[in-house]
């Protein structure tokens, strides 16, 4: 089952993606060459991987911010299943639940990794987070 | 010469004074110096030289490339404990330096030709704490037989009795065996090897005869020229002679002055290389420099490299790995599902089927079962009435079984669906290049503070200086390499104008009525003449016997040393000294092993010291690693057995051993002495262990 809506992440969530993508807050400035993601769409689905295996997800979401068209994080892989194998009975409820819970998976997994891996100078570290978690 | 003793205080591993006394009343001329790697043998060889002609040279391999450096008495360096990059370390002994006792010195007395030779160099501050080479004076003293030599007479006099250039012959050690192996087996032998060779066989010296005989035969064609004068037949071909004349003399003076040039020329890079040694902090400075920005960007590269890879891993498919183990935990729960779904649908299957019979049963009494074929019995009123009961209450037993089994959902689809998210990767390549990454980041740290360092220190260095003297180096070698083959073009035109200069000149006329003095002339010249061709012919005849002599003497040896001597003819040296040797049918083989290479150095080298006829100790040190343990005993033998001379043998741990050395050449030892570190450091001391 294809997921065609929105989804976002809080405001905080966010620049965290885009800090992990590369993006600096002068857009004209060249990528962090040091930044583990290619693209903020790869950390957003590792930080939505992450809360799910972990089954952890933030209670709300403040100062949300539209992201993306889920399909385009989404690609040909099957979240649906993903969500129903690995999350919480009450996540796949109906889009609405499925919507609600990529994006406090997705939240709650960008804000651990910028809370416990991140080394300084623009840099993460991220080995342990398969080991240590 | 013989060496009668030989003190060194504070040189290189020598702290304090040290002597080496190797006068004998035995008759033996054997020594041995015994003592591991490190403890002092090479230096006492290196004091030797130094005491002889005021320099060390030291090389090393780098890159396939061999290194050649004089070794300086202090180094700006060893006050900052900065050994790392180092090979050619200086000469002052580390603790006396550290002690501040600044002052070295060797000493050798020997014998030669009957006379006894007092020779002292020593080496004294010029200020409270030196810090470069350039504030130390060096100075000889010499005497023969009590009397001294002026300063400017000792190097001559020592030249006299062994040239510097001939003295790397009797000196068996990895250093030179190495860099002349590396010439003798070069495509094209170097001029440097030929020169050398020839400078140990003398042949600057008959070459310099021969240039008097010609002189002296020039002078008289001159002579009979000015006779001839007189007669007008030869009016034309004096004209001819004169334009001839002043062609070659113009061309002799244009050599003349290239050679002023050349020596000019290499008068400078002499200076440039001294005044370079007063700035050996700032050189050393940029080269440390150029060496840390190459290994900063290096490591940038490594760095950059690392992130790349780390975000291409960890952007594709890495969250898969965060999977894994909870994959494990579903896997045995949903397959535990499936089996109790399984069961359960079994019971719903077998309940089902019961009461299709009983159905059966209770409606026709009796009858075969459309499902399983089974024929039941006919039943009473009573029996079908309680069946039909129990039918009722398996129904809804039925019903509730499929309920149940509803509630397990799909565990064969789901366990289908997990296997999709199955994968084998683990985050260790991941761990890996963070790890690299970590580590090249404190590199490149270190790298930057040290660049740091360096660019303070070069603050403190006049840079600009040592770049100009090193640019100004490179012009004037650069130019007096144009110059030599300016010279060498000039000389051929010198060769072809004497040429044209003799053919014109037989065609000049004497008058039947001669004076007897033109006679005279006439018979001086034809004598100088013979002399001339007559030194040719014999330096030429000399050449080739001595290249046989060495010829045969390196055959000699090689046989000697090599564990199949069956398998060769000898060894075969070509005009321009280039050497190779021959299987025992004549054929050339490939010398490709380094260590056969060497081997073939040394019975060169032993060749030349014997046909070379000088009276030297021979030092034999460790002649190199490439050397097998077997040949490397021959060769040990085949100098013991030639002890006409004083041989001092350099035996460590490695092919030449103590014991082996004490067993096998003990009754040709007049002397023995073992070096050792100190018990409280590592400098040398030294245990005379043979009286």
């Amino acid at each position: 089952m294809k997921l065609d809506f929105q989804v976002g992440t809080s405001k905080k969530a966010h620049k965290v993606m885009g800090k992990l993508a590369g993006r600096t807050d002068d857009d004209k400035a060249p990528k962090n060459e040091k930044a583990p993601f290619e693209k903020m769409s790869d950390a957003y689905l590792f930080g939505l991987v992450l809360g799910l295996s972990k089954g952890q997800k933030v209670d709300s979401i403040s100062n949300r911010i539209n992201y993306a068209n889920f399909s385009s994080i989404e690609g040909d892989l099957d979240i649906y299943s993903m969500i129903k194998l690995f999350g919480d009975k009450d996540d796949f409820t109906n889009k609405d639940t499925i919507k609600n819970a990529i994006e406090a998976y997705a939240t709650w997994g960008l804000l651990h990794i910028d809370e416990n891996y991140d080394y300084g100078d623009d840099d993460y570290r991220l080995a342990e987070i398969f080991t240590n978690e | 010469m013989n060496i009668q003793n030989l003190e060194l205080t504070n040189f290189g591993s020598y702290r304090g004074t040290h002597k080496f006394d190797f006068s004998t009343s035995t008759g033996r001329m054997g020594y041995a110096i015994f003592g591991e790697i490190g403890r002092g043998k090479t230096t006492l060889i290196n004091s030797l030289l130094w005491a002889l002609y005021g320099e060390v040279e030291t090389s090393v391999e780098l890159e396939g490339r061999i290194y050649t450096k004089k070794r300086p008495i202090i180094d700006s360096a060893q006050t900052q404990n900065d050994f790392s990059k180092k090979w050619n370390l200086p000469l002052l002994n580390f603790a006396a330096y550290e002690e501040k006792d600044y002052t070295m010195s060797v000493s050798i007395k020997f014998e030669h030709k009957g006379s006894t030779f007092h020779l002292l160099r020593e080496a004294k501050s010029r200020t409270p704490r030196p810090r470069k080479n350039s504030d130390i004076a060096v100075q000889p003293h010499l005497s023969i037989d009590g009397r001294t030599v002026s300063a400017q007479l000792i190097q001559p006099e020592i030249e006299e009795i062994i040239p510097q250039k001939i003295s790397k012959f009797f000196f068996v050690e990895v250093d030179s065996i190495k860099s002349y192996s590396a010439l003798l087996f070069a495509g094209e032998s170097s001029g440097g090897i030929v020169e050398d060779i020839e400078a140990i066989l003398g042949m600057p010296a008959l070459e310099h005869s021969k240039n008097d005989f010609v002189w002296l035969s020039e002078y008289q064609q001159k002579s009979i020229e000015s006779i001839q004068t007189t007669d007008k037949r030869n009016k034309s071909i004096l004209r001819t002679l004169e334009g001839i004349d002043k062609r070659i003399a113009s061309i002799r003076t244009d050599i003349g002055l290239i050679g002023k040039d050349i020596d000019k020329q290499t008068k400078r890079i002499g200076e440039i290389d001294l005044e370079l040694e007063e700035h050996p902090s700032a050189e050393e400075q940029l080269d440390r420099l150029k060496r840390a920005k190459e290994n900063k960007s290096r490591l940038e590269t490594t760095l950059k490299d690392s992130y790349v890879r780390r975000r291409s891993l960890i952007s594709k498919d890495a969250w898969k790995i965060l999977l894994q183990p909870k994959i494990s935990h579903l896997s045995s729960h949903y397959s535990e599902l499936r089996k109790k779904k399984e069961l359960k649908s079994k019971t719903l299957t077998e309940l089902e089927l019961s009461c299709n019979h009983a159905e059966i049963e209770i409606n026709k009494g009796g009858a075969e079962c459309k499902v399983c074929g089974n024929i039941s019995e006919g039943l009473s009123k009573k029996e079908r009435e309680a069946k039909a009961d129990d039918l009722i209450t398996n129904r809804q037993i039925a019903v509730d079984l499929k309920a149940e089994i509803e509630l397990f959902g799909t565990p064969e689809h789901d366990l289908v669906s997990l296997s999709s998210f199955r994968d084998s990767r683990d985050s260790s390549q991941i761990e890996t290049l963070e790890d690299l990454v970590s580590r090249t980041t404190m590199d490149l740290f270190d790298t930057k503070e040290k660049i740091k360092l360096i660019n303070v220190e070069l603050e403190k260095a006049d840079v600009l200086k040592v770049r100009e003297l090193q640019a100004e180096k490179i012009a004037c070698i650069e130019l007096r390499g144009s110059l030599k083959d300016e010279r060498k073009a000039a000389s051929r035109a010198e060769s072809d104008a004497v040429e044209e200069r003799v053919k014109t000149a037989s065609n000049l006329k004497t008058d039947e009525t001669a004076t007897p003095a033109m006679t005279k002339l006439t018979k001086t010249k034809k004598i100088a003449d013979w002399l001339t061709n007559t030194f040719d012919k014999t330096l030429s005849t000399y050449k080739k016997n001595a290249r046989i002599s060495v010829e045969k003497l390196a055959t000699e040896a090689w046989l000697s040393m090599t564990p199949e001597p069956e398998k060769y003819r000898g060894v075969k040296i070509n005009e321009r000294w280039q050497t190779e040797v021959l299987s025992s049918n004549g054929k050339s083989l490939p010398i490709g092993n380094p260590g056969h290479r060497q081997t073939l150095a040394v019975c060169i080298f032993d060749g030349l010291r014997k046909t070379s006829g000088r009276k030297f100790p021979t030092f034999y040190d460790n002649p190199g690693s490439n050397i097998s343990d077997v040949v490397l005993q021959k060769m040990a033998k085949h100098f013991w057995d030639n002890t006409d001379d004083q041989i001092v043998m350099l035996s460590h741990g490695g092919g030449l051993k103590k014991q082996n050395t004490m067993d096998l050449y003990g009754n040709k030892l007049a002397k023995a002495w073992e070096l050792s570190y100190s018990s409280e450091n590592t400098t040398t001391s030294v245990k005379e262990v043979i009286q």
